[in-house]
């Protein structure tokens, strides 16, 4: 019986994203899913540009940090202020609000206070929590009040944080 | 301890039990509960149950609708589907894409400490504070440890183990070295 040539194993099927970012549109909720890779996209359902800085935080930030990537703060970095991202990963010390469109981690070292809004929430043990919190599979659709979501997206804005929690005397 | 195997109380879809439930071992509720629950081990919530009141548990997997305090020594989870409306305290939380949670979240070392205060003394506010006044001295102090700190907040150590008593029958011997009044 002849051979056939395996064609499948010579041209595989068409090159996969090797990791996927899971993406909740802030304007519409619309979940889907793009390229670790893609730096930015539009949104298939309303068309939205969304754009994704992943960024580690290893130092000292007072301000507010707006985008649709991944923001990690590293140990032992801390922030205070407001952030709105597509992921958060707390391995330092956050203080302030988070609008998060997708999965938050607190890790053991972490210390996290204040306001938080996400999709899933993980708090290993050892993490130190105490906050406001949201978590619900479509987070609120944006409407014309700009109050906590990222505007412009994708962009990092750095403004005077406000205080949200009185420090204790 | 004992290596025999723990029993499991299964209250089923049809129940609807209103008051103060113990149970000293693991337990699914599938029906309807309203008041307090104090289960020593795993309690499992499936998707039909409902629950109101105050959850006092080891473990916590939640897959229905729970509108209550929970205290759960070891751990949460909320499970697809579920919905869960409250103050937690607990060590480890696990809330998947598809569940829902609102209310306020105190987890970490001291979260038993402020649990105790908020439910045994009905002074939520300085259970707030004396979690926060913990963190803070924690974050700046990391290396000293938590008990040779002087807290700035008056604290008391011994409504912790009234809570875990009150989860824990005197039957059960302690864990992880908590000394339970008998
Ligand atoms: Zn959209």
């Amino acid at each position: 019986m002849p051979l056939r040539p395996a064609i499948n194993t010579i041209h595989p099927r068409g090159p996969q994203p090797a990791h996927l970012r899971r993406v909740s549109c802030p304007q519409c909720g619309k979940s889907f899913e793009v390229s670790q890779r893609a730096v930015s996209v539009r949104c298939p359902a309303c068309t939205s540009p969304l754009e994704f800085n992943d960024l580690v935080l290893r130092t000292r930030l007072e301000g507010d940090v707006s985008t649709m990537g991944h923001v990690a703060l590293a140990s032992p970095s801390e922030m205070l202020g407001r952030l709105v991202c597509g992921q958060f990963t707390n391995a330092g010390r956050f203080e302030g609000r988070a609008v998060v469109y997708g999965q938050v981690v607190l890790t053991r070292e972490s210390l996290t206070t204040g306001q938080l809004s996400g999709r899933s929430l993980r708090i290993e043990h050892g993490a130190t929590t105490h906050i406001q919190a949201e978590i619900r599979p479509h987070p609120p659709a944006r409407t014309s009040s700009k109050s906590s979501a990222p505007t412009p997206i994708g962009r990092l804005i750095q403004r005077p944080a406000r205080r949200l929690i009185r420090p204790l005397a | 301890m004992s290596d025999a195997p723990k029993s499991k109380t299964v209250l089923g879809p049809d129940c609807r039990i209103s008051g103060e439930l113990s149970l000293d071992n693991d337990a699914i509720i599938m029906g309807q509960f309203k008041g307090t629950l104090r289960v020593s081990g795993t309690l499992e919530l499936s998707e039909s149950a409902e629950v109101s009141g105050t959850i006092i548990v080891g473990t916590l997997r939640l897959a229905g609708n729970v509108e209550a305090d929970v205290v759960a020594e070891d751990a949460v989870e909320l499970l697809p589907g579920a919905q869960l409306i409250g103050q937690l305290f607990t060590s480890r939380l696990n809330i998947v894409e598809g569940a829902t949670f609102q209310g306020e979240i105190c987890v970490g070392p001291k979260a038993m400490q402020a649990a105790s205060e908020a439910f045994g003394q009905g002074e939520h506010q300085e259970a707030e504070q004396t979690m926060l006044s913990s963190m803070m001295s924690q974050s700046s102090e990391t290396e000293e440890t938590h008990h040779e700190q002087p807290s700035p907040v008056r604290t008391n150590t011994s409504s912790v183990n009234a809570v875990l008593a009150r989860r824990r029958p005197k039957v059960l011997t302690p864990r992880n070295g908590i000394g339970i009044p008998s």
